[in-house]
């Protein structure tokens, strides 16, 4: 790699830990104006106060927008030099019909924009075995003019195509990273395989190239997206590339911000997500035809909560015998306990959930006869109330089936 | 040939005994990852065992320059071109049609820091039309070649249905002197099956021919071989070498790989 591939390189990514939280706002050029980024200036704006090291954008609106990225503590511009109709999927107008791929952009082009590196897409798979080699051979330009120009080059190598299945993908996965390795990228966008022992392989694959991981793929939730950011860090991934879970989220800033701490602090998920600005959950929802009746939340709960596993401390409970059905049954934070209370121990806590103070209470039972669900107990001389963990419940998090789910 | 090319050439065939062993590495640009390659590791073993040359893809050349660092490292070989020939049935994605398309200058190669540069050349694709743009490329990487006085290497393999167990050797022939006649500087060439045909085949060459290590049967009349057997005739036919299919990158290979070295460059 040349000086100046490495001194851009290098400002995508952070030079205190080798990663980077970059933001794609580049689908306007594919898919037309979806939501979020329409008006793509103001939704630049909230994304910049949340500190992505980078965004990537279409040649034009890096021309529109360039003004965001003045100054040493902007992010970083990537430019995407490459375009398909690949991403129209039956829910964009005019689906596609044939998978296309053209060179919008040189990198020459990217680098008189401005632009940190070019970025673009490598397909394997096709149908037709000539397109691969033409994409192919449409990097290898690529990466040879970018070592003249002193850029550096992104390359997004996905399976993609009628020959791509489940059984094979995570080794499609490989193969086109460690393709775009050899056609000269300095860097990757990858789809993740799922799980992190194949996306070990993956990074195998890169021979040491930078992998970040795409956020394509619809996270379930706020937490499940951090989950995946920290599998993939684990297994040796730099970061990340998100696009609609950012710019199409309410408060863009927020969410990378916890992304940041995952990446560039290093901080544990559950940290995270009990001190970040995520709406703390304030009751659970039950789906009893999920259930298994294996008891593992049960476990946890009284684990957590006291260190040991005693079914009698934990503060929900499975009903049902083998084989079921079963039914969790969990406090629905309906607060009559708290009204049943005459000496004012249980409270509406600044989290939202019911809190116990242990010294006001005299243990005279009146929550545990004032609650519905029978949940509310006492042990060992304290009440034992659903506190929701704090933020995190411990139940929601170890259920395999997502019987118990945590609602804002 | 110029002094460029001699200069060249000389570092990576050994001026003692005029042979080369060349080690194939960019064959993950075709084909993805093998199974439990530790690249850098193989690579700094082979490099530590004497192979003379490693042919590279421009990636894993930028990744890995290090390996090429000073006077007692080998060589590096840039790989100019792709093919999906070598995905066989065991691949994610087996070949259909064969494909075969050039990817890189023979000038990115000499910036590079490479002293030669590899492509391939097959005959028996399906459609005529296909050998023609294949040979055409090969010409127009020659007469790159030519003017940057970089030598060339070109991996002369038959392909396909239509050459069978009859013509393989014929076919062999044909690429070679084909390759040689638009002006590559060695030609690596597959087995042909006897040492009378390999030696007829190295004899029609004129400039140095390697025995090619192919893993994978691309033809029906691709003869088999163990790998040695073949080095030993192919050597006793008037051969410079061979080149070792990235099969040689997996660490239980390492030491036949120094057997072979030791077979080609004697002691």
């Amino acid at each position: 790699m040349g000086l100046g591939q490495e001194m851009r390189l290098n400002r995508i990514f952070d030079q205190r830990d080798g990663r980077a939280v970059i933001v794609a706002a580049d689908h306007g050029m594919m898919l037309g104006p979806i939501s979020g980024v329409q008006e793509l200036g103001k939704t630049l704006e909230k994304v910049i106060e949340g500190k992505p090291d980078a965004i990537l954008l279409s040649p034009g609106q890096a021309e529109d927008l360039y003004h965001l990225f003045m100054g040493r503590k902007a992010p970083s511009l990537l430019v995407r030099i490459d375009w398909t109709n690949t991403f129209r999927d039956r829910t964009y107008t005019l689906p596609v019909r044939e998978t296309f791929f053209s060179s919008i952009a040189t990198p020459r082009d990217a680098l008189k924009l401005g632009a940190h590196a070019a970025v673009a897409y490598l397909f394997i798979g096709h149908e037709d075995e000539g397109q691969e080699a033409r994409h192919l051979a449409l990097v290898s330009k690529y990466a040879s003019e970018c070592a003249r120009a002193g850029l550096p080059l992104i390359v997004e190598p996905m399976p993609f195509g009628p020959r791509v299945n489940k059984s094979n993908y995570t080794e499609l996965v490989a193969t086109s990273v460690r393709v775009a390795v050899e056609a000269g990228a300095n860097a990757l966008k990858v789809p993740y395989t799922g799980d992190p022992e194949s996306f070990r392989d993956v990074v195998r694959a890169s021979a040491g190239i930078p992998i970040l991981v795409l956020g394509g793929y619809r996270a379930l939730s706020r937490r499940d997206l951090l989950d995946v950011i920290a599998e993939t860090l684990g297994v040796g991934a730099s970061g990340v590339v998100f696009g609609r879970n950012v710019v199409q989220a309410s408060d863009p800033a927020s969410v990378l911000r916890d992304i940041r701490a995952i990446v560039h602090d290093g901080r544990p998920v559950r940290d995270v997500v009990a001190g970040g600005d995520l709406a703390k959950p304030t009751r659970l929802r039950v789906h009893p035809e999920r259930c298994s009746g294996c008891q593992v939340c049960t476990a946890v709960c009284s684990f957590s909560h006291e260190g040991v596993h005693d079914w009698n401390a934990s503060r929900l409970r499975v009903e049902g015998k083998w084989p079921g059905p079963f039914k969790p049954v969990t406090c629905t934070q309906c607060e009559r306990c708290v009204a049943a209370c005459e000496r004012k121990a249980l409270s509406r806590s600044s989290l939202g959930h019911v809190g116990w103070e242990a010294e006001r209470c005299n243990l005279c039972g009146k929550c545990v006869d004032a609650c519905p669900l029978r949940v509310v107990a006492i042990h060992d001389s304290k009440v034992k109330i659903c506190d929701l963990c704090q933020g995190v419940p411990e139940c929601v998090e170890w259920c395999s089936r997502n019987a118990l789910v945590a609602m804002a | 040939m110029g002094t460029g090319k001699d200069l060249r050439i000389s570092e990576f065939v050994d001026q003692d005994d005029k042979r080369s062993v060349i080690l194939q590495a960019s064959q993950g640009i075709m084909l993805g990852p093998s199974g439990d390659e530790r690249l850098d590791e193989a690579l700094e073993r082979l490099a530590g065992a004497g192979v003379d040359g490693i042919i590279m893809s421009r990636g894993l050349a930028n990744r890995y320059s290090r390996i090429f660092r000073g006077r007692n490292s080998p060589a590096m070989i840039m790989s100019l071109d792709w093919t999906n020939a070598f995905r066989g049935s065991g691949h994610p994605l087996p070949m259909m049609r064969l494909e075969h398309l050039v990817l890189t200058t023979v000038e990115d190669a000499l910036t590079l820091g490479a002293s030669g540069v590899s492509a391939y050349f097959f005959v028996g694709y399906e459609r005529d039309e296909y050998e023609a743009r294949n040979f055409e490329s090969l010409a127009a990487i020659c007469r790159e070649c030519d003017d940057l006085e970089v030598p060339l290497l070109v991996q002369a393999i038959p392909v396909g249905e239509r050459v069978t167990k009859g013509n393989y050797a014929d076919s062999l022939a044909l690429a070679s002197r084909m390759a040689v006649e638009a002006g590559s500087d060695l030609v690596a060439v597959p087995y042909a099956g006897t040492a009378g045909e390999m030696e007829r085949i190295v004899a029609a060459a004129k400039v140095p021919a390697l025995l090619l290590d192919l893993e994978l049967k691309l033809a029906q009349g691709q003869p088999d071989l163990g790998l040695v057997q073949a080095t030993g005739e192919a050597l006793d036919a008037g051969s410079s070498g061979i080149v070792l299919g990235r099969r040689y990158l997996e660490a239980e290979k390492v030491a036949e790989a120094e057997r072979l070295i030791r077979l080609v460059h004697g002691g």
